[in-house]
């Protein structure tokens, strides 16, 4: 009797020990886990940075016409800022992903901006769908983390990242030109969103209206005054959509415009709240 | 007491009648904000499908070079066509969903795209609706937003509007073939994806910060690059086209554009 009562507890305790190993090694994997997204995430943000610092700067030199030694000084300003950046984001990744341990443990790989990545505790080469997918765009300073399935996007922006590109990036990596150079250069950087939005626009209208190439001038400084003015952090597709979307452009009608074409002029007001 | 349950007695059919009659009224006036809300979205539909049917007959003078008589009769018939279309797509969405309509509209007052309505012989009061009604690609699309956030609903309707296929119009455009339709439908299907290239065009020019001279081997390098489908909302659309560009950009590009395209691939294409 005593001996199957032992016997009893003696499994019972190994089986305790089995489940709590199992659970010490699940916490290990997704530990690691974690950690591999965060740093593929950082990279992908430096990497990112990088590439902003270096095509911005070329757009400077490209513009006023500078000698590459000219911008020496704003680069490795710009690079600080950038490396400054960077480094205060492994906090808000580890923000994003807490509370979301079950759905860490059950995806096995994830997408960092379009590239594929596999947790290397899972065997195979096969990448299974979903994946877990990470946008980290240090120009408009988004960190987002969308898990698959329904409603379960968790979304972050980093904060810091975005007070240095935006706000310090810009007057640091021009701080060095002259003033005139500076302003020059601000000034055509506005103008040059400014025209590509309304590209986009014109685009949809040339389509839309049926507009001859006539109309197609007119169109454009018609909308020049009354778009909205574009908005920093989201991406350019979003800034095209919100002035086709501007309900002050349809507050007037268009003089050069057929009646054929101001009819749907008109009548496009309805299509606007869906899908463009 | 034998008093009292009498007068108890006597007094509940006239509790009852009160109640019976604070429903009809109820009803009735939801009846009429109904009836109001229906002939604005039969017009809002009709007007947009009016405006997109001009453009379409200007299009066929266009390329098969009508005569005014022929444009005259396909613009009279048109109008036909859409009017009694609107009739089924009105009572497919008003009057058939009456019981999800009149749980969200509560109010005598009501926006119709942004144009703001009373019930007529009513008062204007504080609770609103605000309906959308929108045409994306062939689907038909309401909205209803009540002031009471729980009261919200969007409906699709699922139900192709293809004038162009409707007999008295084909019976029109005689003796038009088959084979000129599709070359019709080809040119169609061109300007629609231009105006996707376009979109995409506006937006990577902006990002890549392209100089002028880089902008026509970019349009070359875009047109040669996209197949895939480029119908329906232009927002989805031209994410999806730029989600299937290649990751090297044309050679024209410089070294730190080449670089970052990947990043503003990612950051565009993904929602």
């Amino acid at each position: 009797m005593h001996k199957n009562v032992l016997l009893t507890l003696m499994l019972c305790l190994s089986a305790a020990q089995l489940a709590a190993q199992d659970e010490d090694e699940t916490e290990k994997i997704r530990d690691a886990r974690i950690e591999f997204l965060k740093q593929t995430t950082l990279e992908e943000m430096r990497a990112g940075l990088r590439n902003e610092v270096n095509l911005r700067l070329d757009d400077i030199r490209r513009h006023l016409k500078l000698e590459e030694e000219a911008l020496r000084k704003p680069h490795i300003l710009a690079k600080g800022v950038a490396r400054k950046a960077v480094n205060s984001l492994p906090n808000s990744m580890q923000k994003l992903l807490s509370g979301q341990h079950a759905r860490i443990d059950q995806l096995d790989s994830f997408i960092v901006n379009g590239r594929t990545y596999q947790h290397q505790d899972v065997a195979g080469s096969s990448t299974p769908e979903p994946a877990l997918q990470v946008l980290a765009d240090s120009t408009k300073g988004w960190l987002r983390v969308q898990f698959p399935g329904g409603n379960s996007t968790v979304r972050q922006s980093a904060k810091r990242v975005n007070e240095l590109t935006e706000m310090e990036f810009w007057p640091m990596a021009l701080k060095d030109l002259e003033e005139e150079q500076s302003d020059q250069y601000t000034q055509f950087e506005s103008t040059r969103q400014k025209s590509g939005i309304l590209d986009g626009v014109v685009s949809v209208y040339k389509f839309e209206l049926k507009l001859d190439e006539e109309q197609e001038v007119k169109m454009r400084n018609f909308l020049f005054d009354k778009m909205p003015d574009p908005k920093e952090r989201v991406t350019s597709l979003d800034n095209i959509r919100a002035a086709i979307k501007h309900e002050e452009i349809y507050e007037s009608s268009p003089a050069f415009l057929s009646e054929a074409q101001l009819t749907q002029w008109k009548a496009m007001q309805s299509t606007l709240g869906f899908g463009w | 007491m034998k008093y009292l349950f009498i007068m108890l007695c006597a007094l509940l059919p006239a509790l009852s009648l009160g109640q019976d009659s604070s429903d009809a009224t109820e009803l009735t006036l939801n009846e009429k904000c109904i009836k109001r809300i229906a002939e604005e979205v039969k017009t809002e539909i009709s007007n947009a499908y009016i405006g997109k049917m001009k453009i379409l007959v200007e299009r066929y003078e266009d390329f098969f070079e009508l005569a005014p008589d022929k444009v005259q009769k396909l613009e009279v018939l048109s109008k036909g066509i859409v009017e009694e279309h609107v009739k089924v797509y009105t009572h497919e969405l008003v009057e058939e969903r009456w019981n999800s309509v009149s749980r969200v509209v509560l109010g005598t007052t009501f926006f119709i795209n942004g144009r703001k309505c009373v019930v007529e012989g009513e008062e204007e009061d504080e609770l609103f609706a605000e309906i959308k009604i929108g045409i994306v690609g062939e689907v038909l699309i309401m909205s209803i937003n009540s002031q009471e956030s729980s009261a919200a609903m969007m409906m699709n309707v699922d139900i192709k509007f293809e004038p162009t296929k409707h007999p008295k119009w084909l019976k029109a455009i005689a003796p038009l073939e088959q084979g000129d339709l599709d070359r019709f439908e080809d040119h169609l299907d061109k300007l629609e994806r231009d105006r996707i290239l376009g979109v995409v065009l506006a937006a990577i020019k902006i990002d890549l910060r392209l100089s002028d001279d880089q902008l026509e081997p970019m349009q070359e390098w875009l047109e040669s690059s996209v197949s895939s489908q480029t119908k329906g909302s232009v927002h989805s659309a031209a994410m999806k086209v730029i989600g299937e560009l290649p990751d090297e950009l044309p050679e024209e590009m410089t070294q730190a554009q080449k670089e970052i395209w990947p990043f503003i691939k990612a950051r565009l294409s993904t929602r």
